[in-house]
């Protein structure tokens, strides 16, 4: 029997540890753990809830901006303000931007590699890619000269050593793409990464940066007259315009044809995982404020138990309905670990067990290669 | 409005951000200063606050300021003078660290 430890898991943000026992070969029981505490809510404690939002979104440079948005509609809410409908369009487009590249980023940077073999792909004939992409998708760059440069990139790659690709598990069986497939996985791969850094340009251009665009309590920071020159203009404008067009082509004509792509060759594994089997939505994009959740773009509603014919109703304010369990987290409660509470009860009692500095082993070994 | 942007040591207004798109006082904001070491206890974000921990010198700049009756933009000049004095010496202490360590 063994125990291997991975620890961090990589690809992810954040930090992962998963222990797997293997017995014969075989899996026999695995465990996960976020091995950190951030602490926020006890950071948050007594200061100006004008601050809140800065401190909370830099919870991650990944998913940057939608905790900055959660804090700032919370405040919003204990405070009784309305944000004007041109303050809610912008923080819609920043949110839609973020919703957008995100979904591209976690496809290919974060998950495709495990499906993806990248030096298979230096089997693929360019002229084949080019035609199976055709087929599916009417991206400009589906065209054998292309593939062919991207082939010839990889070529190189291989020959330095794949650099930080060299811990991958090319070639192994569990990889089932044909290699024009992963070629064509590759080059969007290499594409979605120049685009993911065009379309934050929303970002900066609304708030300034990203990551950690800028937020406000009561709004939005930007002021718009399409013909000031230091304010959000016709320029500026125009600039978003482009990048949502870029958007639109870049997911319709390359990620979602990709994401089925690959998926074809997978259908085995929708039989793993499953989770709880619940879903909740808080709902978002309101267009009436965000009381309004008749007005909201994605409607608010939880789905119990996988049963998609009824979609259940959800007051966030009712305590009965929305509980806070703590019993696999770093926090305690004083009514018992086993009880759940409404995040409103403002309960987070810290009692961390997990890992402490320095990081050199976190008890396990490194690499699970052998 | 509490534009951390005089006190703070960064070239957010030259390179700017995202391939040189934007930074947060171009878009609107005020700058919350942070790349300043432990920005986040600097005080307020939406509060004037003219010196930072470690940097006795801004203390002057609100107080010339009121003193003499300057105007708002006076006083943000004035801050960017302090600025300017202060980096000159963190520059100054940079490069005694740097001929130290040669």
């Amino acid at each position: 029997m063994a125990r291997i430890v991975v620890d961090p898991v990589t690809r992810i943000e954040g930090h992962l540890r998963v222990e797997a026992v293997v017995e014969n070969g075989v899996i026999t029981d695995a465990f996960s753990a976020g091995t950190m505490v951030r602490g926020l809510e006890k950071i948050l404690v007594g200061r100006d809830p004008r601050d809140a939002w800065a401190i909370t979104e830099r919870v991650c440079g990944v998913c940057t901006t939608v905790h900055a948005l959660a804090s700032v509609r919370s405040v919003e809410d204990a405070l009784g303000i309305s944000v004007p409908p041109t303050a809610e369009l912008i923080r819609n487009i920043m949110l839609t931007t973020q919703y957008v590249q995100d979904h591209v980023v976690h496809f290919y940077h974060l998950h495709a590699l495990d499906w993806v073999d990248i030096v298979n792909a230096l089997k693929a004939d360019p002229k084949k890619a080019a035609e199976l992409a055709s087929s599916f998708s009417k991206w400009d760059k589906n065209t054998a000269a292309y593939f062919s440069a991207v082939q010839d990139k990889i070529k190189a790659f291989a020959a330095s050593g794949l650099g930080i690709f060299a811990n991958g598990y090319w070639g192994h069986p569990a990889y089932t793409l044909p290699p024009e497939v992963n070629l064509i996985g590759v080059a969007h791969y290499l594409d979605a990464l120049e685009w993911q850094k065009e379309v934050v340009k929303i970002h900066a251009v609304f708030g300034g940066k990203n990551p950690h665009p800028n937020y406000l309590v009561g709004g939005v920071p930007c002021s718009i007259d399409v013909d000031e020159v230091a304010a959000i203009n016709s320029e500026r404008l125009n600039l978003v315009a482009r990048l949502i067009s870029q958007a639109d082509e870049f997911v319709n004509q390359v990620y979602i044809p990709d994401l089925l792509a690959v998926a074809s060759f997978y259908k085995d594994w929708s039989k793993y995982g499953g989770g709880l089997k619940n879903h909740l939505s808080y709902g978002e994009f309101p267009t009436k404020g965000y009381g309004q959740i008749d007005g909201f773009k994605y409607a608010r509603g939880a789905v119990l138990g996988r049963d998609l014919s009824t979609v259940h109703a959800v007051n966030p304010r009712d305590a009965q309905e929305i509980k806070e369990y703590i019993a696999h987290s770093w926090y305690t409660y004083d009514g018992g670990n086993e009880t759940g509470i409404h995040p409103w009860a403002g309960e987070r009692k810290i009692a961390y067990s997990g890992p402490k500095p320095p990081f050199e082993t976190l008890g396990g070994t490194r690499s699970i290669r052998s | 409005m509490g534009c951390k942007g005089p006190v703070t040591y960064n070239a957010c207004s030259v390179v700017r951000w995202n391939d040189g798109t934007s930074y947060p006082i171009q878009s609107g904001h005020g700058c919350i200063g942070c790349s300043e070491e432990g920005f986040w206890d600097n005080g307020p974000l939406y509060q004037h606050r003219s010196q930072f921990p470690g940097f006795g010198i801004e203390s002057t700049a609100d107080t010339i300021g009121t003193a003499v009756g300057l105007t708002t933009i006076a006083g943000v000049a004035a801050h960017a003078v302090v600025t300017n004095i202060r980096k000159h010496k963190v520059i100054a202490e940079v490069h005694a660290e740097e001929q130290k360590e040669s």
